[in-house]
């Protein structure tokens, strides 16, 4: 069965990499451009995996993983924070959040979509 | 035969109870013809007639001569001293036969016998009298004849001024160090004085023998003949050298303590209860400006009334001194002559004079001045207070606004990041889709022409990274984390993910590490950052050889070494390799990409973590990072 992925960002340049890089990595993607739609769209769409968008207008990521963190059925789900909020101890608030991985922009193309499924499969092998 | 004798005669048996008066006898006791014969014993009288009795009967018994006196009764019944002679009378054989008895009337005489002998006695008194009084007196007792030449050396003389009699009789008495040479013709003048009939007490300086000076009051006095010449001259000296010094001690305090009233800087007074002063000094009448302390005192009838400018504050203060023990203090106003008021620190105390009269006394300090000195410090002091709020506040607002700034830059340097980054994502994540063919072929030329942007991007990154790494570093905020990681796995991810730059290079990393594992305390993070900026420089500026890493732990310091075969620096550039955008050769070519801030941001880290770094080079030959630092970070605040 091919695992979906949800994709959270603002920037629309972003997205469309962002984008190709899970498609070239065997993944379907839903996409939300802000805070609010992500919530709905995780409990229509129900991924494998969400990347976040930390720096967003109105509802920023750790707004919305609090949100996800709360309800039972999308609590199990991994997010990955994507940012490039590079002060310090930005993983440190991210991971300690519930995050489940941490994702610093610029991504590396190559490596990217290496690090989504490597945090995926871990998730998987603990449910 | 014996009538005719003139003495008295009694002839007795040899028993010597009873006898035979001749006629002067029988005249003397009184006895007539008829009683010529009788004992004697009778006529004796009684105190005195056991002794006689018992000398008698000694007599007769021994056959020996006696005398005795006693008083016997004679004819006018009055009871005289005689003197009684007894012979024995023998016969042809030798025995006694009898005694004859010679009585003679010693009255008189025996009288001024006693008469005598009670002079004597009296004068033998009163001689041992006179010694004894010499003898306890302290007086010198000294004679001289009218050439002033010392004739007796007596009582204490020698030891007041220690010349034995000896030494001194016979000389003048200005001949020795007797007189002190400055008081010789006063002492000369009292003596002609006396001379003239006139005695005197005079009071001068002498000197012991040992030289000590003794302070003597002198007696003199004069012995003349009929005519009025002077014989002799007696002088009597008084030791008063204790007193001398007592006199001056107290002539010296009594100076003192006038000279302290006087001159004080105070006003000081004795005044009674209702008001009036007893006493004053210069000062107080001054400080009423009155001309003399006599005046002040027939000025002023009433303390309360004439000078405080409140009765009531000197009706307050005496009532208290008499209350207290001691001297009681106030702050009164007091008013001077010309009207003008002065304000002054009083002290005040009650002494309770011998007749039990109450005196007040004490001190009257004007503090009018130093009253407005302390105003003015106080004023000055109250300014200075305000400044200091005032300059607090400015501090407080520019430290507020020093602060907003801090908050400011923050928020810049974030979105900046944030800002600067995001197109870069954009480029470096589309150039990397591209060369990889992912959204379709490119020809040689354009994967040549995407790897200029993907580098040139990638370079602007790392610009940006550094730039912010330096910008929070010195502003502080490079927070270390301190925590458990091991050293080596550090080194050998630095291998790892440099390996693909050392491989396009044709270099070897080598990595020489002995220990298994190097645990540290600390930020794992910015080690890893140190590191792999020397080994990335050590790479980029080698173009043949190797480049080793070097690590080991010793007591609680870490050693890490990173050496290479590269161009090497000139010993000219060492000293400026850690400052910021100092890139060696940058003059000439820029070959090496690099921002220039790599080394200065390592000394940064390294130094925030206790630790240091340095370098040995030949230009040419290649370089030698060394660096040590903590195996443990330090706890500091920020952790």
């Amino acid at each position: 069965m091919e695992r979906k992925a949800l994709l959270v960002e603002d920037n629309e340049n972003n997205r469309y990499l962002l984008t190709l890089l899970l498609k070239a990595a065997g993944l379907a993607v839903a996409i939300a451009e802000d805070g609010r739609s992500a919530l709905e769209i995780a409990r229509r769409e129900r991924p494998d995996v969400i990347l976040l968008d930390i720096q967003m207008p109105e509802m920023d990521g750790y707004e919305v993983a609090a949100h996800l963190k709360r309800d039972a059925e999308l609590a199990p789900i991994p997010i990955i924070g994507v940012s490039s909020f590079a002060m310090p101890g930005d993983r440190e608030k991210a991971i300690r959040t519930g995050f489940a991985g941490y994702i610093e922009k610029p991504v590396d193309p190559e490596r990217f979509a290496e690090t989504v499924l490597s945090i995926l499969e871990r998730a998987a092998g603990t449910p | 035969m014996l009538d005719d004798l003139p003495a008295m005669v009694w002839t007795s048996g040899a028993d010597g109870v009873t006898g035979h008066w001749n006629a002067s006898a029988r005249e003397w006791f009184g006895i007539s013809r008829e009683e010529s014969c009788g004992p004697l014993t009778e006529f004796i009288h009684a105190d005195d007639r056991e002794a006689a009795l018992a000398r008698w009967e000694q007599a007769v018994s021994t056959g020996r001569p006696l005398r005795s006196r006693f008083r016997a009764r004679a004819a006018s019944g009055e009871y005289r001293w005689l003197a009684l002679s007894g012979t024995p009378r023998r016969d042809g054989d030798g025995r006694i036969i009898g005694w004859a008895c010679a009585l003679t009337d010693i009255h008189d005489h025996v009288l001024a016998e006693a008469a005598m002998a009670g002079e004597q006695r009296e004068f033998y008194e009163t001689s041992q009298r006179l010694e004894k009084l010499i003898g306890n007196s302290p007086l010198a007792i000294i004679e001289w004849d009218p050439a002033r030449r010392i004739t007796g050396w007596m009582g204490h003389s020698q030891s007041l001024f220690g010349w034995s009699a000896g030494e001194a009789t016979g000389k003048r008495l200005d001949e020795f160090r007797l007189i002190h040479p400055d008081d010789r013709d006063a002492v000369w003048r009292a003596l002609d004085a006396l001379e003239r009939g006139t005695s005197s007490v005079v009071c001068n300086r002498n000197y012991h023998k040992n030289g000590s000076l003794i302070y003597c009051e002198w007696h003199n006095s004069a012995l003349v003949d009929r005519s009025g010449r002077l014989v002799r001259g007696l002088s009597l000296a008084l030791d008063v050298t204790a007193r001398h010094g007592m006199e001056e001690a107290l002539r010296t305090s009594e100076e003192k303590f006038r000279n302290i009233f006087e001159a004080a800087p105070v006003g000081i007074f004795q005044s009674t209860v209702d008001g009036r002063i007893v006493s004053a000094n210069d000062r107080l009448a001054s400080l009423f400006q009155f001309e003399s302390p006599e005046e002040l005192i027939r000025s002023v009838a009433d303390i309360g009334a004439d000078l405080n400018v409140n009765p009531e504050e000197r009706r307050e203060i005496v009532r208290r001194a008499q209350e207290a023990e001691g001297f009681v203090q106030s702050e009164v106003e007091y008013r001077r002559r010309d009207g003008s008021r002065f304000l002054s620190n009083l002290y005040m105390r009650t002494i309770r004079r011998g007749n039990g009269e109450n005196i007040l006394e004490g001190f009257v300090e004007d503090i009018t001045e130093r009253r407005r000195a302390e105003e003015a410090l106080r004023e000055a002091h109250n300014a200075l207070e305000r400044r200091v709020q005032e300059r607090t506040a400015e501090l407080s607002a520019a430290n507020e606004r020093l602060t907003e700034l801090d908050r400011l830059k923050s928020q810049f340097l974030a979105s900046m990041s944030h800002e600067l980054r995001t197109p870069l994502n954009s480029i470096l994540g589309f150039t990397s889709l591209l060369r990889r063919g992912l959204t379709g072929p490119v020809n040689d030329e354009q994967a040549k022409q995407l790897g200029i942007v993907h580098s040139s991007a990638s370079h602007l990154l790392g610009l940006i990274n550094d730039l912010l790494d330096v910008s929070r570093v010195e502003a502080g905020r490079a927070d270390l984390l301190r925590e458990p990681f091991n050293f080596v796995e550090v080194v050998n991810e630095v291998a790892r993910s440099l390996q693909p730059m050392a491989g396009r290079k044709g270099l070897r990393v080598i990595v020489e590490v002995a220990q298994p594992a190097i645990p540290m305390l600390g930020d794992r993070q910015r080690s890893f950052q140190i590191l792999l900026n020397l080994v990335t420089n050590a790479l980029k500026f080698t173009e043949r050889g190797t480049v080793r890493i070097g690590a080991v732990s010793s007591e609680n310091t870490l050693r890490v070494e990173v050496s290479d075969t590269g161009i090497g620096i000139k010993a000219e550039h060492l000293g400026m390799l850690f400052e910021a955008f100092r890139q060696i050769d940058g003059s000439a070519k820029r070959v090496y990409e690099g921002t220039g801030l790599g080394l200065y941001l390592c000394r940064k880290l390294l130094t925030l973590m206790g630790g240091e770094i340095r370098v040995e080079s030949e230009y040419g030959k290649g370089s030698r990072f060394l660096y040590s630092m903590p195996l443990e970070l330090a706890a500091g605040p920020g952790q």
